[in-house]
């Protein structure tokens, strides 16, 4: 008997640990990570196995230049008057020695219509009664769309908001 | 007597019936009749139809249960903290788990719902995956998340002994494959899932080894064959060559494990996978009976030869393991009535092989669509011989339907008129029905004969 709930309480946690993963590195960025505020364009594609989601393209994407597909990038991105962090440089290594107040954001090189890296920021899950009136937000404001994102010491980051012509949605 | 057998339920059921009878016939006496129920477990044959109505029972509510409350939660979700969502979703999984292991293991009194609660838990933890993705805004290949479910389901299934918990390991990982099939995961040249019905293969027969499941073999031996033929298909010049070398090697290594599994005791139910492999060469053969499927078969490039020969690797590992069950099988039993069968559907295999790689020495395909007719033929013969050598009905009717087939599809895709399409479909019905008639007849005058 004692073996058998051994063998469950080791079942158990094992799955417990998977789910604990799913989240982690997103959980430490949000708690670790600093604000930067970014320009984006979005498109609405709806995911069936995931509920809604706004699928968000990047000014710096677009302007990170040409990597091989799938290797890692580092963008230098840096604010400007208005606090909207623009592209600065990017490269395949950490950049060894960028300005105080520019933050360095890790992504991956892609090769698809979005742009030529992606952040790990290009989705942003919305409720599906909500669905429609963002979407006819964002289409009414499409150049004043900005996203809050965390960006931890790693390059990692995380979307805390979407502010569209100032006011944020956030779920 | 502490030694069970184990038969299929039917057979059991049936057996139950016509005890009574052969006693009340004196052909058994009561001790005789003892002995049997014992040998067949036939006194547990009411609880087991109870034990699997309850099961029946159980999944459908849980699984209605399941979806009441998650259509619950999710009507009021955005609402809901982020804190709440995620403790509610390892706070019901848990809760699920471990009430069922209880009423399971420990109690012993509820086995049946108990088992189905930690099912249910599994189901929550998959789901609970794609949830906690979507609440925390990440938005990676479904493939990661259904590989993570059946890792999760493998864990549960093989520590706790569970069969529904391995089924769901067997779908998801399936799933979860299919998903990744054209996916970013790439370790260089080693895509992990080229690899899946070889770890399919590894993970789950052993369970199945150990607890004689037999929905759960039929059930890996189907991942592992359509996975097989997957990612044979998926190279980039040459996906339909692809596609029936694997589906011919598919097709020989389930006839070889059949054809060995057909002489143990343990696993003797699990034959009929046999069938499913004759089913799988016949049918590949009769696709490339067609003028345009073999004009669809293309060399294979080999730019990239390790890519190349990890694509090969599973359908290769088929074929080889194939041979080997195969050969050996026939080496042992060299007296089994139907020897004259499996050797010719290894033949067929072998020149359907073969016939496949004259196609790149001859651009008119008419060797190759010689090959592959005549092949399809001498098989259905065959079967039809032995059908009257073995009084073998099943044989006899395969065997017919068989050369209908190919008379049928070869009038329907030449151009031959309508008056020989008219010829070709009359005489087909009538040697049809004349010749199950003269079967019957020959098949009833042989059984009076040996009365």
């Amino acid at each position: 008997m004692t073996k058998k709930i051994t063998y469950f309480v080791i079942a158990v946690l094992i799955q417990s640990l998977i789910l604990a993963s799913v989240p982690a590195k997103k959980l430490y960025t949000l708690h670790a990570g600093q604000v930067v505020k970014l320009k984006t364009i979005p498109v609405d594609p709806y995911d069936f196995l995931s509920g809604y989601y706004v699928t968000l393209n990047y000014e710096i994407s677009a302007k990170s230049g040409k990597f091989k597909d799938g290797s890692a990038v580092y963008t230098v991105i840096t604010p400007d008057a208005n606090g909207i962090y623009n592209f600065k440089s990017s490269s395949d290594t950490w950049p060894k020695d960028f300005v105080s107040g520019d933050v360095v954001i890790k992504g991956k090189a892609v090769d698809n219509w979005r742009g030529n890296v992606q952040y790990g920021i290009e989705s942003y899950f919305i409720p599906e009664d909500m669905r429609d009136s963002l979407e006819h937000r964002l289409r009414e404001n499409v150049k004043d769309v900005v996203v809050e994102v965390k960006v931890d010491k790693f390059g990692n980051s995380a979307i805390l908001r979407i502010l569209i012509d100032g006011q944020a949605y956030e779920y | 007597m502490a030694y069970k057998r184990k038969v299929p339920s039917s057979f059991r059921k049936c057996l139950n019936a016509e005890l009574g009878f052969w006693q009340n016939e004196n052909i058994i006496n009561s001790d005789q009749a003892g002995k049997i129920s014992d040998l067949y477990q036939l006194e547990s044959l009411k609880k087991e139809s109870v034990n699997t109505l309850l099961w029946i029972i159980y999944i459908i509510a849980s699984s209605l249960i399941g979806i009441g409350v998650i259509s619950f939660v999710s009507a009021h979700w955005g609402d809901i903290s982020a804190t709440v969502k995620v403790s509610m979703l390892v706070g019901s999984m848990l809760a699920c788990h471990i009430v069922g292991f209880y009423l399971w293991q420990i109690d012993g009194r509820c086995k049946k719902l108990g088992h189905t609660l930690v099912f249910l838990g599994t189901l929550i933890f998959g789901a609970s995956i794609g949830l906690i993705a979507q609440i925390f805004h990440i938005h990676s290949n479904p493939s990661n998340g259904f590989w993570a479910w059946a890792i999760g389901a493998i864990i549960m299934g093989y520590l706790l002994q569970s069969t529904p918990n391995i089924v769901i390991a067997i779908v998801t990982s399936f799933i979860g494959f299919v998903a990744g099939m054209d996916n970013i995961f790439w370790w260089g040249y080693y895509k992990p899932f080229d690899l899946y019905p070889i770890i399919a293969a590894l993970i789950f027969l052993p369970y199945v080894y150990k607890n004689r499941s037999g929905f759960t073999f039929y059930l890996t031996m189907l991942a592992i064959t359509i996975s097989t033929i997957i990612i044979s298909s998926w190279h980039d010049k040459g996906e339909f060559l692809g596609f029936n070398l694997a589906a011919i090697a598919a097709g020989l290594l389930l006839m070889g494990f059949g054809l060995i599994l057909s002489k143990t005791e343990r696993f003797r139910h699990f034959a009929g996978i046999y069938s499913l492999g004759a089913l799988l060469l016949c049918l590949d053969i009769f696709i490339l009976t067609f003028r345009n499927s073999v004009q669809e078969v293309k060399m294979l490039s080999f730019d990239e030869p390790l890519k190349s020969f990890l694509w090969a690797l599973p359908a290769l590992c088929c074929f080889l393991l194939g041979i080997i069950f195969y050969i050996s099988y026939l080496a042992k039993h060299p007296k089994d009535k139907s020897i004259v069968i499996h050797i010719v559907l290894l033949a067929a295999a072998l020149i359907q092989i073969l016939g496949l790689f004259t196609k790149f020495f001859d651009d008119t395909n008419i060797a190759v669509i010689g090959i592959t007719n005549v092949t399809f033929l001498i098989i259905a013969a065959v079967l039809i011989w032995q059908s009257f050598v073995l009084s073998e009905r099943g044989c006899f009717w395969v065997g017919v339907i068989m050369i209908t087939m190919i008379i049928v599809s070869r009038s329907l895709e030449y151009d031959t008129g309508l008056i020989f399409k008219s010829i070709a479909f009359l005489t087909c019905g009538v040697a049809l029905m004349a010749s199950g008639i003269l079967f019957e007849k020959i098949l009833k005058r042989r059984r009076l004969t040996n009365d």
